[in-house]
């Protein structure tokens, strides 16, 4: 299994958008937002800048695979909220990632 | 209008009414950059090759049905551009036949008519055969992909099958002229001498009907084929052929473009001729040619993207399902 598959559904289907629909993943982790502040979360959060129309290329795709769900909302700002699939999508991420960065770090700590 | 406005016309009919209000609420509460404006503008014409992106609040069998449509459309607009493209290259194989280009050694396939020369070393009659060869791989993709599609809308109902009336009435309209002119030869009559301007009214004349006849036919076939009831399994199937049809015209593009290269240094004192009326081909005609197999080629490669695009969404749709 790849560092960004889980089962046969893969981040990495998404191609260039895998990044920013990973750091979209891990914002919504935090509670439902909506565009903009997703925005700024993601450039709080991992200091990217995603632009509008990357930030709703990944987001639509987040969607179109069930991994995020739109939210009912009162006015034109809509906000979205991390699916049990798209948790699992970035729990299993996240982890690859951990044992990657923790891989990495025991190598530069070897003399 | 403003450049948010601008921005959010650059997106698809379907994206826009799906995300346009939320997405314009997103430009407008902050400042617009440069950068901004030129990464919206970048995954617009994303949102443009995968049409699907604008389909996630539907339902499995909304998608369902809009992707089959995508790909109807994309695989019709493809034979469409086969057309055009059958159109262009049947002029040029019209005045390369008996034109001073052709050797004395050439040889016809039997039923075809299409003509290979033996002479392999010379790259312009590589580039012929290339051209040639290109021509049966498109036709055979075409009929591969195609007769599963046009059987299925045959048995649609009578009303559909009275468009393939259309192509039939075609071929009998193009077939006719000559055919009169073959039986009256063969009967021993004589016409007498016929004047140019004659000649060439009658030759443009032709060429015309030949364009209506193929307009007509595509249109009537296309009606016919996105009035019908396609299985998924036959659509899926035949975007394959299609794709492999779009491949050889791209052959066939860069054989025709070689071709004129080679005819250029090899008889200039034929082929550089602003003539476009010429009975052989001069510069002028096979620039044309060429503009209107590139059209056609670029046309069938956008039905190729979009057509993969449909697939995709598919896919999408059953990694959703499960």
């Amino acid at each position: 299994m790849g560092p960004l598959e889980v089962g046969r559904v893969s981040l990495s289907d998404l191609g260039p958008f895998a990044d920013p629909a990973l750091l979209i993943l891990a914002s919504l982790a935090g509670g439902p937002k909506h565009g903009y502040a997703m925005m700024e979360d993601i450039a709080a959060l991992s200091g990217v800048r995603l632009g509008p129309g990357t930030l709703y290329g990944a987001l639509a795709r987040l969607e179109g695979r069930g991994w995020i769900a739109a939210l009912p909302s009162g006015d034109r700002r809509r906000p979205y909220q991390l699916t049990g699939a798209g948790a699992a999508i970035l729990r299993e991420q996240l982890s690859t990632l951990e044992r990657f960065a923790a891989t990495g770090l025991a190598r530069l700590a070897q003399p | 209008m403003n450049i948010t406005s601008l921005l959010l016309r650059l997106y698809p009919r379907d994206w826009r009414a799906r995300y346009g209000d939320e997405f314009r609420a997103l430009l407008e509460a902050r400042p617009l950059t440069l950068t901004d404006a030129l990464d919206v503008a970048l995954n617009a014409l994303d949102a443009h090759l995968n049409p699907a992106l604008a389909g996630s609040s539907t339902s499995l069998s909304e998608r369902m049905l809009k992707m089959m449509q995508r790909l109807r459309s994309a695989e019709i607009t493809i034979f469409a551009a086969w057309i055009a493209f059958v159109v262009a290259g049947l002029h040029f194989y019209g005045l390369m036949d008996d034109s001073m280009y052709v050797a004395s050694t050439s040889s016809r396939v039997p039923g075809l008519g299409v003509f290979f020369e033996p002479n392999m070393g010379n790259p312009r009659v590589l580039a012929w055969n290339a051209l040639a060869a290109g021509s049966g791989i498109a036709l055979l993709a075409i009929l591969a992909g195609g007769l599963p599609l046009a059987y299925a809308a045959w048995r649609r109902s009578p009303q559909v099958r009275r468009l393939f009336l259309v192509p039939v009435a075609a071929f009998v309209a193009i077939a006719l002229p000559p055919g009169i002119a073959i039986a009256f030869n063969r009967a021993g009559g004589s016409h007498g001498p016929i004047g140019i301007a004659t000649n060439l009214t009658l030759s443009l004349s032709y060429s015309l009907l030949f364009i209506v006849a193929a307009v007509a036919s595509t249109w009537a076939v296309a009606r016919a084929i996105s009035q019908s009831e396609v299985n998924e399994r036959v659509l899926r199937f035949a975007y394959l052929p299609a794709v492999v049809a779009t491949l050889a015209m791209a052959l066939m593009l860069g054989a025709t473009v070689a071709w004129g290269i080679f005819a250029h240094s090899q008889y200039p004192q034929f082929f550089d001729s602003s003539n476009f009326l010429a009975t052989y081909p001069t510069l002028a005609s096979w620039s044309v040619i060429v503009t209107v197999m590139a059209i056609a080629t670029a046309v069938a490669a956008v039905g190729c993207i979009r057509g993969m695009a449909a697939r995709g969404e598919d896919d999408t749709r059953a990694v959703a399902a499960a």
